[in-house]
């Protein structure tokens, strides 16, 4: 009998990360000569999977294109999206949401941040009332400073090694986050069989 | 063209019969503004109340059954989608609550009558002062518990583990869907004065303690019903309480979605 179940996983870190457990919860992982294919049909010897960026996961759960989705807690903060549960976490692609600068400073007074967690950055300062003017980026953010586009960024930090390399200092915490399993609300809350997957997921991350 | 046209018409005809319905149930059409307080309207409930508070109190007769219709904007989606919203606000006790699901009911058979399976819909239903008293028989704190039911209300059951242990494998239980016999049977040893609202359905039912409702205002019987096949909820909705220009209105309301009626009558016809 082949699997009735679809998983919309984050290209990337996440999806290197999820390969290991995938295989643990006895799936065979699908290769293609095309390296290309983002979207492998379900079979006897495993669930769908579709390869998306991150931003895109949840509204691909939300839709019911994929029962379930693997993404990091960093976009599902960005991108909240009604008709979506976030049901475990995978414990695995750890990293931190941080504030960061070319001085171990606080900004003093109203700084400009450059960011492309434009949601997440405005809730952390509004929470401190501190005013903020977010300079929206999709990529390359350690430049910002350097070339006088924003004083300050807002990114994700694995080990700090890029912010040391462009002489950046870590500030504040944002939240750490690490990949989560989310679902479908109605596949979760209706069932028809298909939660099998999720104690899959839930007996090899050990919780 | 002609396909586009005749799903147009279709949900446009489910539009009619569900306000058709509504009509004879004795709610009343109620034009709210979709663009208040410098943003385009996500929901229909605080809109219609800050109608009925803009008159005073004693020129209302309670309760007051009123429905607003029109688009909701969607902020995750940047879209829109059509909606009937209906509400019952004014005390409301188990008759009461009775007589909103009557009108639920009503509104799914207008669905059917287009052509839904009934055997394709499930409901699922929670209960936020249950959850609550749950949380409070298994030792949470005040704090604790509005933690936790704020993570439920967002959708972030991942986030709530922390407190499996203390709840027990048979408390935990409840967080998950389960049919009504099995679930009230669980229910009671926790909360004993639960029971389920008499209902007369032909669609499956479920419940499940992890469904609050989307919004901060549910604050007790909620409901989703489900297609089992779009994976759409549609209709959702619940019991209410919220404070609009310093008054505190009470009652249950539900929505419906009418994009996903027309998108679970799309799907229905391609299995025929």
């Amino acid at each position: 009998m082949s699997y009735n179940v679809t998983i919309a996983v984050a290209k990337g870190r996440t999806l290197e990360a999820v390969r290991q457990r995938w295989l643990e919860c006895g799936w065979d992982w699908p290769e293609s000569s095309n390296s290309r294919q983002l979207w492998f049909p379900p079979d006897r010897a495993r669930p769908g999977l579709i390869v998306a960026r991150g931003a895109d996961i949840p509204m691909l759960v939300q839709r019911g294109i994929a029962e379930f989705g693997i993404v990091g807690l960093d976009m599902l903060r960005e991108h909240p999206t009604d008709g979506v549960l976030e049901v475990l976490d995978l414990d695995v692609a750890h990293c931190r949401l941080a504030l960061a600068g070319a001085k171990m400073e606080w900004p003093d007074g109203p700084a400009r941040i450059a960011t492309k967690y434009q949601r997440v950055a405005r809730d952390f300062f509004r929470r401190r009332s501190h005013p903020v003017e977010i300079v929206p980026l999709s990529g390359s953010l350690e430049l910002a400073p350097a070339i006088g586009l924003a004083p300050y960024i807002v990114d994700v930090v694995q080990t700090g090694a890029t912010l040391k390399a462009h002489g950046l200092y870590e500030i504040s915490t944002v939240f750490h986050s690490s990949a989560r399993l989310i679902a479908n609300a109605a596949v979760w809350r209706t069932g028809n069989g298909m939660l099998s997957v999720y104690e899959q997921w839930k007996a090899v991350t050990g919780r | 063209m002609l396909t586009f046209l005749e799903e147009q018409r279709r949900q446009y005809q489910i539009f009619l019969n569900v306000t058709e319905r509504l009509l004879e149930a004795g709610y009343g059409p109620l034009a709210t503004e979709p663009y208040r307080q410098e943003a385009f309207r996500t929901d229909h409930t605080p809109a219609i109340l800050e109608v009925v508070a803009s008159f005073s109190p004693d020129t209302v007769e309670w309760p007051l059954k009123v429905f607003s219709t029109g688009p909701l904007f969607l902020p995750g989606r940047s879209r829109w989608t059509e909606a009937i919203d209906a509400e019952w606000v004014g005390p409301i006790g188990a008759s009461e609550q009775r007589q909103v699901l009557d009108v639920v009911n009503a509104s799914i058979d207008a669905f059917s009558s287009e052509g839904l399976p009934d055997a394709d819909l499930t409901m699922v239903f929670g209960e936020v002062q249950w959850l609550r008293k749950l949380a409070e028989s298994w030792g949470l704190s005040d704090d604790e518990i509005q933690d936790f039911v704020a993570q439920l209300k967002a959708g972030r059951l991942a986030a709530v583990d922390g407190y499996r242990e203390r709840a027990g494998e048979a408390g935990w239980a409840l967080l998950r869907p389960q049919p009504t016999t099995e679930f009230f049977s669980q229910l009671r040893r926790f909360v004993p004065e639960a029971k389920p609202p008499v209902l007369d359905q032909n669609w499956r039912s479920l419940w499940d303690l992890s469904l609050t409702g989307q919004r901060a205002y549910h604050t007790g019987l909620v409901f989703a019903l489900h297609h089992d096949r779009t994976r759409q909820a549609l209709i959702s909705g619940g019991r209410f309480d919220l404070n609009v220009g310093g008054r505190t209105f009470s009652g249950m309301g539900f929505t419906v979605n009418l994009d996903a009626v027309r998108e679970a009558l799309r799907e229905a016809e391609h299995v025929l």
